[in-house]
């Protein structure tokens, strides 16, 4: 079903809401916001700007009648005050701010839809990331394009030795998430903690937590990982990869950064920079904003708790 | 008490000045009749009273009511006519923009007509004040020289946005400018072309344009009809500052590594260049010389490759790698020119360079 809209402030009527967006490599979150905000200001003004406010005007000899003029408004002429639509007039926030290496889907959220961004925020949802990586060398960022720091040899690491290491380093994660919880580990609360259904999702504050790590490719001496998490940043990421390369008994450095994922936003919802228009942004919006609805934690810290003395037993 | 007029037409120019928002008249009691040469009538308007003037004072009904004959005044703050004190209103305080003297500025409202964008001329403050004091009368003899030039009644509304300070240009000046461009073997097409493109080269005087022309003939070593080309082709880089440009001769020779003919060549056919983001530029050729693989005489040839940007560029080679089409050989079947890398938007590229669907392009863009 197409709707053809001509009138600027009905398309900025629509204009309202969250939107998914494929942040290019390369790009700064705050480049990103002005890029945006350029594009919309530029397609909302080339559609029919709202007419000019009537200038009225009382003239004429003040011992007769005196006569009510409507007279062409020159101060609301968009040659005097400007374009109707201007960079100041929108709201656009992001949910997560993401590094500039980090590539992939990037919840954004213009005028009434930036409440939909801190609700994404605050609901901890878990982003996939695919992370690539390269063994071999170390650099001081972490970062494949940085000064190398290190350069070790490779050739001993074979797909098992990852796989086994992946492992290890997701049994780390699952520990410390358990610690997150602030349970004894030795009480009962504790052991039903651990065998409830549904992830433990730390506070907003906590540390990055890795619930996931999953091996894509291996092509030595480069390798893709997929990885879900949460209250990650790009550095913790390239880290991750780093720290695989130390566990490896080598190096590794990370090549591409890229979320797939952000709870229920995927790939699919996300808008390349040549379809960053109006016209795409509005469409994206009917699609994206809905499934805002669906993405509160039914709990805390725990999903589906059993047993009502649990409910008093568990610090939140 | 004192009394202060004013007329209808000089409301801006005594809105500039801080002058007591309240106007109103004194009755003149003297009545000499006899000695009036002209008579006029106007009402008498009520003004603050003192406590003290209340007795001599009529009613404020009964002033409203009549009409008293007052005399004549040879001095500027006399009431010359019944009509000036019809539109009494407080002045305009000072702003921050001509939004507020469009209404009432004969001038502003006859630029907007023309197409000016205002908002370009409000930023410089300076101006703004001196504009508003100029009747449109005096300006339209540069409006009539511009069009007598060869710029567009269409065009004048942009050409005046972006060089109101022509205004301040005396005629026999611009002329000189001119006369000084026909002097130089300029044709009359060409000189339209420079002073549409170009609005400020009008500004510089002959002096200037003469040592900017020496400087890229010297520089370039081009022959006088490859510097009036140049300058038809891009005026702007004739008025662009001569340190950027310096400093783009060493980028290209030194840190791209063109010869002095190649550089020539380049100059003559993509003059931008030389007023692109230097640092951008940088990253683009080092992108299209080093990863891709054009040489030097590739480059020179089709030097469009270097006004994308540089993700475009990127974009469109990684993806040409992945499906075994990047071939930039000439000798050899296939062939991708540098122009073709960049030209067209996506769908086009796909259709006759890449050969697959725009999907696959975009799917590829995603893993990116």
């Amino acid at each position: 079903m197409q709707k053809i809209i001509s009138y600027g402030p009905e398309a900025w009527n629509l204009l309202q809401g969250v939107f998914c967006v494929y942040k290019p490599f390369d790009m700064t979150m705050s480049h990103l916001r002005k890029v945006l905000i350029g594009n919309l200001t530029r397609d909302l003004n080339m559609l029919e700007p709202r007419p000019a406010l009537p200038h009225i005007v009382i003239e004429g000899n003040t011992a007769e009648d005196l006569v009510v003029v409507k007279k062409e408004n020159y101060a609301d002429h968009p040659l005097v005050i400007g374009p109707r639509y201007q960079a100041d007039d929108y709201k656009l926030s992001y949910a997560i701010h993401l590094h500039k290496n980090i590539s992939g889907v990037c919840l954004m959220g213009v005028n009434r839809g930036t409440k939909g961004t801190l609700v994404a925020r605050a609901g901890r949802l878990i982003r996939s990331y695919s992370l690539g990586g390269r063994l071999g060398m170390a650099t001081n960022t972490g970062y494949f394009d940085a000064k190398v720091v290190t350069k070790s040899t490779y050739h001993h690491v074979t797909k098992a030795r990852l796989l086994k290491t992946l492992m290890h380093i997701q049994g780390g994660f699952q520990q410390s998430a358990f610690h997150f919880l602030g349970l004894d580990p030795q009480s009962q609360a504790a052991y039903e903690a651990m065998s409830a259904e549904g992830l433990v999702r730390p506070g907003e504050k906590s540390p990055p937590l890795v619930y996931n790590i999953k091996l894509v490719e291996f092509s030595s001496p480069d390798f893709t990982i997929e990885v879900s998490c949460i209250n990650e940043n790009g550095e913790f990421l390239q880290h991750l990869v780093h720290k695989i390369g130390l566990q490896l008994k080598t190096n590794a450095v990370c090549t591409q950064m890229r979320c797939v994922r952000y709870g229920p936003w995927t790939l699919q919802h996300a808008l390349l920079r040549k379809h960053w228009t109006l016209k795409h942004i509005i469409d994206n919006v009917s699609v994206c904003n809905p499934l805002i609805k669906d993405i509160t934690p039914k709990s805390p810290s725990l999903q589906h708790v059993g047993s009502e003395s649990l409910d008093n037993s568990i610090p939140r | 008490m004192t009394f202060i007029l004013r007329r209808g037409g000089s409301l801006l120019r005594s809105s500039l000045i801080q002058r007591p928002a309240v106007t109103f008249l004194q009755r003149n009691s003297s009545g000499n009749a006899a000695t009036d040469q002209h008579q006029e009538k106007a009402l008498i308007l009520q003004g603050p009273l003192d406590d003290t003037s209340l007795d001599c004072h009529p009613k404020s009904e009964e002033i409203y009511d009549a009409v008293v004959p007052i005399k004549k005044k040879n001095d500027a703050l006399s009431i010359a006519k019944e009509e000036e004190l019809f539109d009494v209103a407080p002045e305009i305080r000072p702003t921050f923009n001509l939004a507020a003297y469009a209404n009432k500025s004969h001038t502003l409202q006859q630029m907007v007509k023309l197409g000016v964008n205002l908002t370009r001329w409000e930023r410089d403050q300076e101006f703004s004040t001196y504009i508003l004091k100029q009747d449109f009368e005096d300006l339209k003899q540069h409006i009539i020289f511009l069009n007598d030039v060869g710029v567009v009644a269409d065009d004048l509304g942009r050409w005046l946005s972006l060089n109101p300070h022509i205004f301040r240009e005396s005629i026999d000046d611009l002329q000189v400018r001119i006369n000084y461009l026909i002097s130089k073997k300029f044709q009359e097409s060409q000189i339209s072309r420079i002073v549409m493109h170009n609005p400020k080269w009008l500004l510089h005087s002959t002096v200037e344009i003469d040592s900017k022309l020496g400087f890229f003939q010297r520089t370039f070593k081009l022959t006088n009809a490859e510097v009036r080309l140049l300058a038809t082709k891009q005026p702007k880089l004739i008025t662009h500052d001569l340190n950027l440009i310096k400093k783009r001769n060493f980028s290209v020779l030194e840190e791209m590594g063109f010869s002095t003919d190649e550089m020539k060549s380049l100059l003559l056919s993509k003059p931008k260049l030389w007023m692109l983001h230097g640092v951008s530029l940088m990253r683009r050729f080092d992108y299209i010389h080093n990863q891709i693989g054009f040489t030097h005489t590739q480059i020179v040839d089709f030097p469009k490759v270097l006004m994308s940007r540089d993700f475009r560029i990127k974009e469109r080679h990684k993806y040409l790698k992945l499906i075994g089409r990047d071939q930039f050989d000439p000798s050899k079947p296939n062939y991708v020119s540098p122009d073709s890398l960049v030209a067209g938007d996506d769908a086009e590229f796909c259709t006759n360079i890449a050969k697959t669907p725009v999907k696959d392009f975009n799917n590829f863009l995603k893993t990116l």
